[in-house]
C-alpha cells in the first residue's frame, strides 16, 4: 500500500466499494487489520453513501472520557472550595466541593471541560435553571447553580450525593434479579418526573445513577447533556478523530435525530441490560465506533441470555424480563414503550408474576395486554395535560432565547398527539378535565403567541388543527385557522391542505378545492401531506356523494398509513361508508373486517382503534339502511364498548346514537330513548353540555322523547334548556331549528300560546327572519299558522285557516295574537 | 487584446504541461465569468437565479470570439473554467449575503442530477459555502478527485467528455465522483443538520 495516508483510504474506499454490501465491512477490517484508524476511517466514509445517510455524532462525544487533568484540592471554584475528585464524567471532573461562606453545605462541582463550554453557555444555563428548578424529586440530584470562576473555567453545581454506582452497588450487595428491577424502578421513577416535566435526560448510563446506602438511587446530570450538546453545536468545530462512542445512545442520537422520551427508555433498556446480565448488550472493547455505531443502528441485541451463555455465565434470567428488554431496546422508536410509566407498568408485573405485555414471542408487540395506550392517554387528559400545556407556553414564553426548544417543544407536541389523536381524545378523555376543556385552554395560550410571532406558535397551531379537525370540530378548527392566518406566511403546504380540509367540512367544496390547488401537487408534497391531501380529496368527493372516487381516494389513504395512525382508522370507515352508500353494505363489512385483522398485527387489543372499526360497522349498517341488522348488531357493540372505554366516552355515544337513530327510523322511538339518553350523557361528559355534538345528540333525545310522548316536563326544560346554550352567534342556526321544533312539540302538546311565543321570539330578537334557511323559514311559517289558528283567540268561520285568512281578521286585543297576525301578513300590520 | 493574447500564452505553456499555468488562467478568464455571471443574474419568480452551466457555457462562447484564443476545444476550456466557475458562484453569494440590503436569495442551479447525488435528496438547498470549503480541502489531497467533481457540477460536461477533458477513462471518473460523494457528504453533514434547523 501507498504510504500516503489519503491514497491508502481511497484505495481501500474504491476496492470495498467494488463488493457487494455485505461484504464490505469484513473485507475492509480484514484488509486493514493493521491500521484500524484507517479502516475506521473507510468504515465511516462508507456508511456516508448518499444512498444510507449516516449522521455521526459531533466531536463532544468523541472527547467524552478522555481523562482530564484533575484539579489541585483546595482550589476556589467561584463560591465553591473543590475537595478530591469523585467522578469524572464525559464532560469533565467531579469534585467534592463546600461553600466558602457555608461550611456545613456539601456540594457536587463538575468542572466543565473547557472544549465543552460554547461561549454563551452560562447565559443558557440560566435560562433553563429554571425549567431544572421544576424537578423536584427524591430521585434526582438536584441542580444548584453554574457560574464560571475567576480563570473563564464554567462549572456546574449539584446536590452531593454519596452513593455508589448503580452497577456496582447491585453487585457489592449482591442483588439477586427482582432486587435488581426493583432499584431499577426507583429510576424509572424519577425519570418519569422529568418526563412530565418535558425534560428529557439524553444521556442516563451506569454511571449517572448512584445508589446511596440507604438504597436510594439518585440520577445526576439531568438537563446538562442537552446543554453543552446545543453550546457545542453553535460552536462547532469538525474534529477528524473519533475516540470514543456512548455505549447508551441510541440509533436516532446517532442519526442525529431529535430526542424524545423514548430516547430515555432506550439508555434505560441499555442500562437495566446490564444490571440484569452483568454485561454489556455489546462488545465495545474491539470495535472501531463506525462498527459500534453499525451495531447499535443495526444489530438487535442478543437476548440477556444468550448472552450471559456466550460469556460463560450462569444464571438463569427470566424470558419475560428478557421481552420488556428488547422492547425497550428496539431501534424504531414506535416499538419502543410509548413512556417510562409503561416501561415500568410492565417490571411491576414481571415482579408479581402477572403476565407482561411483550411476552408470548409470536405475538411479541402484539399483545400489549395490560399497558394500553389509552390509559396513558386518560392520566394525560387530566391534570397532568393541563400541566404540560401550561410548562410549554411557560417554555416557549421565557425561553426565546435558547434557540433549540425543539427537543422540549417537539415532545409537547408528541405528549398532545398521542393524548388527542393517538388514542381517541373524544373517547377517552372522562373524568374532571373533558378534551374539550384542554383544547380551550391550550387556544387560549397560544394566542399570545399568535401575537408575538412566535415560530413554535405555527407548530403548536397546526396540531391543534388536526386534533380539533379530528374530532370534528370544525367551527373551532376554523378559529385556529384565522389565529394562524394573521400570524405570517407560513409557506408550508400543511397549513393550506389544513385549510382544504376545514373548508371541505364545512361543506364549502369549491372553496377547498381552490385551496388545494394552491398547495401544490401531489409531486411536490412529501409522503405526509400527500397523505392528506387525497384524504380531503376523499371527503370532497364523499361529500359531493362521488362514491366510487371517495371509496378509491380513502384506500388510497389507509394503503399509505399504518394501523397505528389515527388517520388510517378514519379513512377506513370513510371508505366503508362510501361503499355502504354505493349499496356493497357486504363489501364495507368485509374491508372493515379485514383492516381489524391487519390492525392486530400492530395495536394492544383494547386499543381505541378496534372500537372506531367497530363503530365504522355500525355507520356502515346505518348508511346502507340495514337497519335489521344495525339494531341487532347495534347494543352487542356498546356493551363491548361500554365498559372498555367508559359509558361517558364519545365513541359510546356516537354507537348509541346510531342504534337510537336506527330505532326513529323505525318508528320505534320509546326503544330509542335510552340508546339516545346514553348518547347525549357521553357527549355531553366529552365535550360539554353547549357543544354543538352535545346538542345535536340532546335534539334527537327530545324528538324522540316527544313522538313517544314520554316525560313532557323533561322535554320542556331540556328544549328551554337547549335555546339557551345556543344563544351564541354560531349556533345561531341550531337555535333557529330548536326553536321551531320546540313550537311544534308546543303546538301538537296543545300549547298554541306558548309556541306562538316561540315563534314570535325568534323574528324579535333578530332583525326578521332572513336568517333563516328555506326549510326552516317554511316550518316557521307553517307552524306559526298552525298555531295561530288553533289559538283561542282565532277563529275561521271560513275554514281556510290560510295566512291570507288571518290578514283579513280583525287584530285582537290579545298581543301574541296580534304579534302573530303581524308576521302572517306583514303588509296589513302597518294599518 | 492584451487579454486574449496572454491567455493564448498561457494556454500553450499549459498544454506543455506548465501547472503554474493553470491557475494563471483560471486568473486570466475570472473576470471574463464575472462579467458574464452580472449580466446572466436571472430572476425568477422566487428571486434571483444564477446558473452555473449556462455561465460557463456563455463564457465560452465569449473567449472563442476571440479568435486568437487558442482552445483546442471545448472540453479543454470547461476542464480549466470548471473551478473557476465555483469561484465565480461562491464570491457572488458571498457578496450578495454581506451585503443585506440586496436581499433576494439567489438561487445557484447546477448539474441537476449532480446536485442531487451529493445532497442526497432535493429537501434541503446546498451550502454553497460550506461545499466551496470542502471542495478546498479534497482539492488539496485529492486534486484529480475534486475536479471531476467541479467539472460535474459546474459546467454541461458529462461523463464521457469529462474522461477526455482529464485524459483518463470514464471508469476511473466514475470512481472519483463516486469516493467525493461519500467524502462530502461526511464534510457536509453537520454544515446540513445547522441548515435544515
Amino acid at each position: 500500500m501507498s504510504s500516503d495516508p489519503h491514497a491508502q483510504l481511497r484505495e481501500l474506499f474504491d476496492a470495498a466499494l467494488d463488493l457487494p454490501e455485505d461484504q464490505r465491512l469484513a473485507f475492509v477490517r480484514a484488509r486493514a487489520a493493521d491500521n484500524t484508524t484507517l479502516a475506521a476511517d473507510v468504515i465511516e466514509l462508507l456508511g456516508y453513501g448518499p444512498e444510507s445517510r449516516l449522521r455521526t455524532q459531533g466531536p463532544w462525544k468523541l472527547l467524552a472520557e478522555a481523562p482530564a487533568e484533575p484539579l489541585a484540592p483546595g482550589r476556589r471554584m467561584g463560591r465553591y472550595e473543590l475537595f478530591e475528585p469523585i467522578g469524572a464524567g464525559g464532560m469533565g471532573q467531579v469534585y467534592r466541593a463546600r461553600r466558602v461562606d457555608d461550611i456545613a453545605q456539601w456540594v457536587a462541582v463538575k468542572v466543565i471541560r473547557p472544549e465543552f463550554c460554547a461561549p454563551n453557555v452560562l447565559e443558557r444555563f440560566h435560562a433553563e435553571r429554571k425549567i431544572l428548578a421544576r424537578l423536584n424529586h427524591p430521585g434526582i440530584a438536584h441542580f444548584l447553580d453554574a457560574d464560571t470562576d475567576a480563570d473563564g473555567t464554567a462549572f456546574v453545581t449539584m446536590e452531593l450525593v454519596d452513593g455508589k454506582p448503580i452497577l456496582d452497588f447491585a453487585r457489592l450487595r449482591g442483588l439477586d434479579i427482582k432486587a435488581k428491577v426493583a432499584l431499577f424502578r426507583q429510576l424509572l421513577a424519577a425519570v418519569g418526573h422529568a418526563h412530565g416535566q418535558l425534560i428529557i435526560h439524553r444521556d442516563i448510563k451506569a454511571a449517572n445513577v448512584l445508589v446511596r446506602d440507604d438504597g436510594g438511587v439518585k440520577l445526576l446530570d439531568f438537563g446538562i447533556a442537552k446543554l453543552l450538546d446545543e453550546g457545542l453545536e453553535m460552536a462547532r468545530t469538525r474534529t477528524r478523530e473519533r475516540l470514543f462512542t456512548p455505549l447508551s445512545a441510541a440509533p436516532e442520537q446517532i442519526r442525529g435525530e431529535a430526542c424524545d422520551v423514548t430516547t430515555d427508555v432506550y439508555a434505560l433498556g441499555v442500562l437495566l441490560y446490564e444490571l440484569i446480565a452483568g454485561v454489556a448488550m455489546f462488545d465495545a472493547g474491539d470495535s472501531t465506533p463506525g462498527e459500534y455505531e453499525r451495531l447499535v443502528l443495526d444489530v438487535p441485541p442478543a437476548s440477556m441470555r444468550t448472552r450471559r451463555r456466550e460469556q460463560g455465565l450462569d444464571g438463569v434470567i427470566p424470558y419475560d424480563l428478557d421481552q420488556i428488554v428488547q422492547k425497550a431496546l428496539r431501534k424504531e422508536r414506535v416499538l419502543r414503550y410509548a413512556s417510562v410509566e409503561q416501561f415500568d407498568a410492565d417490571l411491576a408485573r414481571f415482579l408479581t408474576d402477572e403476565p407482561v405485555s411483550v411476552s408470548g414471542s409470536g405475538r411479541l408487540y402484539r399483545a400489549r395486554k395490560f399497558v394500553a395506550r389509552h390509559r396513558l392517554a386518560t392520566a394525560m387528559a387530566g391534570v397532568s395535560l393541563l400541566a404540560i400545556l401550561a410548562a410549554l407556553m411557560i417554555t416557549i414564553g421565557q425561553n426565546r432565547v435558547i434557540r433549540a426548544e425543539r427537543d422540549r417543544a417537539s415532545l409537547a407536541l408528541n405528549v398532545m398527539k398521542d393524548a388527542f389523536l393517538g388514542a381517541d381524545p373524544g373517547g377517552l378523555a372522562g373524568g374532571e378535565v373533558s378534551a374539550r376543556q384542554i383544547l380551550d385552554q391550550s387556544t387560549t395560550a397560544l394566542q399570545p403567541l399568535a401575537k408575538n410571532g412566535a415560530a413554535q406558535f405555527q407548530d403548536l397551531a397546526i396540531v391543534l388543527l388536526e386534533v380539533q379537525l379530528s374530532m370534528g370540530l370544525i367551527q373551532d378548527a376554523d378559529r385556529t385557522l384565522q389565529a394562524m392566518s394573521e400570524d405570517s406566511s407560513d409557506p408550508r403546504p400543511r397549513i393550506c391542505l389544513l385549510t382544504a380540509r376545514v373548508r371541505a367540512e364545512q361543506g364549502d367544496l369549491e372553496a377547498a378545492e381552490r385551496e388545494l390547488d394552491t398547495c401544490g401537487s401531489e409531486r411536490q408534497l412529501d409522503a405526509d401531506d400527500r397523505v392528506l391531501r387525497t384524504l380531503v380529496l376523499g371527503r370532497i368527493t364523499i361529500r359531493r356523494k362521488q362514491y366510487p372516487q371517495a371509496v378509491q381516494h380513502f384506500e388510497t389513504v389507509t394503503k399509505a398509513l399504518s394501523p397505528t395512525d389515527p388517520m388510517w382508522v378514519y379513512a377506513h370507515q370513510q371508505k366503508s361508508h362510501a361503499l355502504a352508500n354505493k349499496g356493497q353494505l357486504a363489501t364495507a363489512l368485509d374491508d372493515l373486517s379485514a383492516a381489524e385483522q391487519e390492525a392486530q398485527r400492530f395495536l394492544a387489543e383494547d386499543h381505541p382503534n378496534f372500537a372506531r372499526l367497530k363503530l365504522a360497522r355500525l355507520e356502515a349498517m346505518s348508511a346502507s339502511g340495514d337497519r335489521k341488522r344495525l339494531l341487532s348488531e347495534g347494543p352487542e357493540i356498546v356493551s363491548v364498548l361500554a365498559p372498555r372505554f367508559g359509558s361517558e366516552s364519545a365513541l359510546v355515544g356516537r354507537a348509541e346514537a346510531m342504534v337510537g337513530a336506527g330505532y326513529m327510523y323505525e318508528k320505534r322511538y320509546a326503544e330509542a330513548v335510552p340508546h339516545l339518553e346514553r348518547s347525549w350523557q357521553a357527549f355531553k361528559a366529552t365535550f360539554g353540555p353547549g357543544n354543538r355534538m352535545t346538542l345535536r345528540a340532546e335534539m334527537n333525545l327530545v324528538s324522540a322523547m316527544g313522538a313517544a310522548d314520554l316525560r313532557p316536563n323533561e322535554v320542556r326544560t331540556r328544549f328551554d334548556n337547549m335555546i339557551r346554550l345556543s344563544s351564541t352567534r354560531e349556533l345561531q342556526s341550531f337555535k333557529d331549528f330548536a326553536s321551531v321544533e320546540y313550537s311544534k312539540w308546543l303546538a301538537r302538546a296543545g300549547q298554541n300560546d306558548e309556541a306562538l311565543r316561540v315563534l314570535i321570539g325568534m323574528v324579535h330578537e333578530q332583525a326578521g327572519l332572513v336568517r333563516l334557511n328555506s326549510s326552516t323559514l317554511s316550518d316557521h311559517q307553517q307552524w306559526l299558522n298552525y298555531s295561530y289558528w288553533a289559538h283561542e283567540c282565532a277563529s275561521d268561520p271560513e275554514e281556510h285557516y290560510s295566512a291570507e285568512a288571518a290578514c283579513k281578521r280583525p287584530a285582537k286585543d290579545d298581543a301574541v295574537c296580534r304579534a302573530a297576525q303581524g308576521l302572517l301578513c306583514p303588509h296589513a300590520s302597518r294599518t | 487584446m492584451q487579454e486574449s493574447a496572454s491567455i493564448t500564452a498561457l494556454l500553450v505553456r499549459w498544454r506543455d504541461g506548465d501547472r503554474q499555468a493553470e491557475s494563471e488562467l483560471a486568473r486570466a478568464i475570472y473576470p471574463i465569468l464575472r462579467q458574464a455571471a452580472q449580466s446572466h443574474l436571472r430572476k425568477h419568480d422566487r428571486g434571483l437565479t444564477l446558473s452555473a452551466t449556462d455561465l460557463a457555457q456563455e463564457a465560452y462562447i465569449k473567449l472563442s470570439e476571440q479568435n486568437d484564443v487558442a482552445w483546442q476545444n471545448r472540453e479543454h476550456y470547461f476542464a480549466i473554467a470548471a473551478t473557476v466557475v465555483r469561484r465565480v458562484v461562491i464570491d457572488y453569494l458571498r457578496e450578495r449575503y454581506a451585503d443585506k440590503r440586496a436581499g433576494g436569495k439567489i438561487m445557484v442551479e447546477v448539474s441537476e442530477a449532480a446536485e442531487h447525488e451529493i445532497i442526497g435528496s432535493a429537501d434541503h438547498a446546498l451550502d454553497w459555502v460550506a461545499l466551496d470549503a470542502a471542495l478546498e480541502r479534497l482539492g488539496k489531497i485529492d486534486p484529480d478527485c475534486a475536479k471531476v467533481v467541479d467539472m460535474k457540477l459546474f459546467t454541461p460536461m458529462n461523463a464521457d467528455q469529462i474522461a477526455a477533458a482529464c485524459g483518463s477513462s470514464i471508469a476511473t471518473v466514475g470512481r472519483h465522483w463516486r469516493f467525493a460523494r461519500h467524502w462530502l457528504a461526511r464534510e457536509l453533514d453537520e454544515a446540513h443538520i445547522k441548515h435544515v434547523e
